[in-house]
């Protein structure tokens, strides 16, 4: 069939299904003319031409829609290469050429398509990187938080143990202020009590000094009772002597001068005694001066021990007092620490369960682009 | 009387036929040698403006020793727009689109930052590869048209395209080289970018044919532009994507990519010079 209509194909090659349609027309026309003045001889070549010509076109023609029908029919829709389209077109070549034009630019338009969707590819395997990075440093930032938050509670507690032993030590500087108050008093009584110890002895040594003159007058006294009895004795020996003298009449007064003269001599002798015992109780005296003296230097020295014992108390208490303001701004310290490290605490508590909620958000992120890598792919 | 009028009709016919047949045989092929011409004319216009989109970025990031190259760069873009302009090159309006956008390009009163130039670049020079690609079909130089050529339709596209590729990857890769720093996005572009390529070497360069006489030559020239690839690829992979820290010397860098271009460029020349003298 195809060798048969040849000719009317080549003919449309060349001058194109309009030409080839006009002349077909004019064939018809010349038909319909010539059967009027025609004979059915002359007329038959005429009648011939336009039926050969008339279904030659219309042979081609449709063959030229199938050869298009099936032409688009390969056209692979996956990338819309118009270089696939290939027929031996006799129809318009504008027409041809439009639909060649409009299948260069949808394949072009598919081509930038796919070149996005290979961008949107790699951009996922990039999120798909990053997410994972992030998930990763999401778990090391939540374990890390996670011991932190341990490490700050164990603190914590340390922390309010510290602020008990610090209670505590606070309570004891307050106790050994309180003694060393007590102390400083009772030290101020027996500085009072060494003090009145001194007047006394200095009294009492004033007093064996006074002792001691009167004992030196009583020695002067008995001194001139001494010669007194001296001289007595003395007058007793003349008296004798006179009374010897006198014989017999001077017997009774020499008995009497005798007996001046045994009170003389006991009056001697017991002056002695009294200077010897005089003697002994200024030796006993001047050794108990020189005693109370030693008890009172000895006073002195305690006195001067009792302010320096004064003076230590008195740094303690000064000292202990510090200790207690300091103990009380430690202790305040302390108890805001407390408060601070229960807060950060809570706060990294906090920042644990944020960190938890990233690591799930980059989960989420990674499974986001996975599946838009597979859809990517997909298509 | 009517056999002879019958057979004078016919023969007149078939005459005619062979006349006009042999007319549009003669306009065809002048056609299609003006269109190798108008594409190896475009094909230069995109070679320059590769080479004015690196010398930009070079100016952009401080370097104003390039500055007279660009003028001259200027002057050739020009040149060539204007013999392109005049020629029915211009009935394409791909040609006034390239126009509107370098006149805006150069209008611009603020420089443009270093990526959007890039971008800007970019657009144009992916317009020009389809205008190529028009202007080459529109001149009959299809595989319908050109049996010894099978898969010609790769020369005007994937091959110009492919080129265009490593010129993207030559101008990111390069930053990335000099600032010792692949950003994600970096990443993600040279990544497309490198296995575009790898389809080029495995797909694009095997599809291409020669003639028998060529066919030495044409080896050599898709063996060497594969290598050349292979290698720009693997560098690209291990010196700047997936390197801890980005080493590679940016000008080594640099002229890995332009070598590769060349060799593209090479196997385009000789796919053209083939077209010449099939026609």
């Amino acid at each position: 069939m195809f060798i048969f209509f040849s000719p009317i194909y080549l003919l449309i090659k060349n001058i194109g299904f309009k030409g080839v349609f006009w002349l077909t027309l004019f064939c018809g026309i010349s038909l319909a003319v010539g059967h009027f003045y025609l004979s059915a001889v002359r007329l038959l070549p005429v009648s011939i031409s336009f039926f050969y010509f008339f279904l030659g076109f219309a042979y081609v023609a449709n063959q030229q829609l199938q050869q298009l029908k099936k032409a688009l029919e390969t056209i692979n829709t996956k990338d819309f290469d118009h270089r696939d389209i290939h027929f031996n077109s006799l129809m318009n070549s504008q027409f041809i050429e439009q639909l060649i034009r409009s299948y260069r630019e949808l394949g072009r338009v598919n081509i930038q398509h796919e070149e996005r969707n290979k961008e949107v590819e790699y951009s996922a395997i990039q999120v798909i990187e990053t997410s994972s990075k992030v998930k990763e440093n999401v778990q090391s930032q939540s374990d890390a938080t996670n011991s932190t938050a341990a490490a700050i509670t164990e603190m914590s507690q340390s922390l309010i143990e510290v602020n008990n032993e610090i209670s505590n030590t606070h309570q004891s500087s307050c106790q050994a202020s309180d003694i060393a108050h007590q102390g400083k008093a009772t030290l101020v009584s027996l500085n009072q009590a060494v003090m009145e110890v001194n007047e006394r002895a200095q009294s009492t040594q004033q007093r064996m000094v006074s002792l001691n003159d009167l004992v030196v007058n009583v020695e002067k006294i008995t001194e001139s009772i001494q010669q007194i009895s001296q001289q007595t004795n003395l007058l007793a020996l003349n008296a004798s002597i006179e009374a010897a003298r006198a014989g017999q009449f001077g017997r009774g007064f020499a008995v009497v001068a005798e007996e001046v003269r045994a009170l003389a001599e006991r009056t001697n002798n017991s002056t002695g005694h009294i200077v010897t015992n005089i003697n002994e109780v200024l030796k006993e005296s001047g050794e108990i001066v020189s005693t109370m003296s030693e008890v009172v230097a000895q006073t002195d020295v305690c006195l001067d021990k009792v302010s320096e014992v004064d003076k230590a108390f008195s740094d303690i208490e000064t000292a202990t007092e510090q200790v207690k303001l300091q103990m009380e701004i430690v202790s305040s310290v302390s108890t805001q620490q407390a408060v601070a490290t229960n807060e950060i605490s809570e706060h990294i508590a906090r920042v644990v369960l944020g960190a938890q909620a990233n690591a799930e958000v980059a989960v989420q992120s990674e499974s986001v682009a996975n599946h838009l890598r597979k859809l990517t792919q997909a298509h | 009387m009517e056999i002879i009028m019958i057979t004078g009709i016919v023969v007149f016919m078939i005459t005619s036929i062979f006349v006009i047949k042999q007319k549009k045989r003669s306009n065809k092929k002048i056609i299609q040698q003006q269109g190798l011409v108008y594409v190896g004319q475009i094909k230069q216009l995109i070679t320059y403006v590769q080479q004015h989109r690196g010398l930009m970025s070079a100016w952009l990031n401080g370097d104003t020793s390039v500055q007279t190259k660009l003028a001259q760069l200027k002057q050739k873009i020009l040149q060539l727009d204007k013999q392109l302009s005049t020629s029915s090159v211009s009935q394409n309006e791909r040609l006034a689109g390239f126009n509107d956008h370098w006149q805006r390009l150069l209008q611009l009163n603020n420089k443009p930052s270093v990526a959007n130039s890039f971008e800007q670049h970019t657009m144009m020079i992916r317009n020009l590869a389809y205008l190529l690609e028009d202007t080459a079909e529109s001149s009959y130089l299809t595989s319908d048209h050109l049996s010894a050529f099978p898969h010609v339709g790769f020369v005007w596209r994937e091959l110009v395209l492919a080129t265009e590729n490593i010129g993207q990857s030559r101008a990111l890769g390069t930053g990335v080289a000099a600032q010792h720093f692949c950003s994600s996005v970096d990443k993600i572009r040279l990544n497309f970018l490198s296995q575009t390529m790898a389809d080029t070497v495995e797909n694009t360069l095997q599809q291409l044919s020669s003639l028998p006489h060529e066919q030495d030559t044409h080896k050599v020239l898709i063996s060497s532009a594969s290598n050349h690839m292979n290698q720009l690829i693997n560098t690209i992979s291990a010196e700047l994507v997936n390197a801890s820290k980005v080493l590679v010397n940016s000008s080594d860098y640099f002229d890995l990519a332009t070598n590769t271009m060349q060799q593209m460029d090479a196997i385009f020349a000789h796919q053209v010079k083939q077209l010449h003298s099939s026609l």
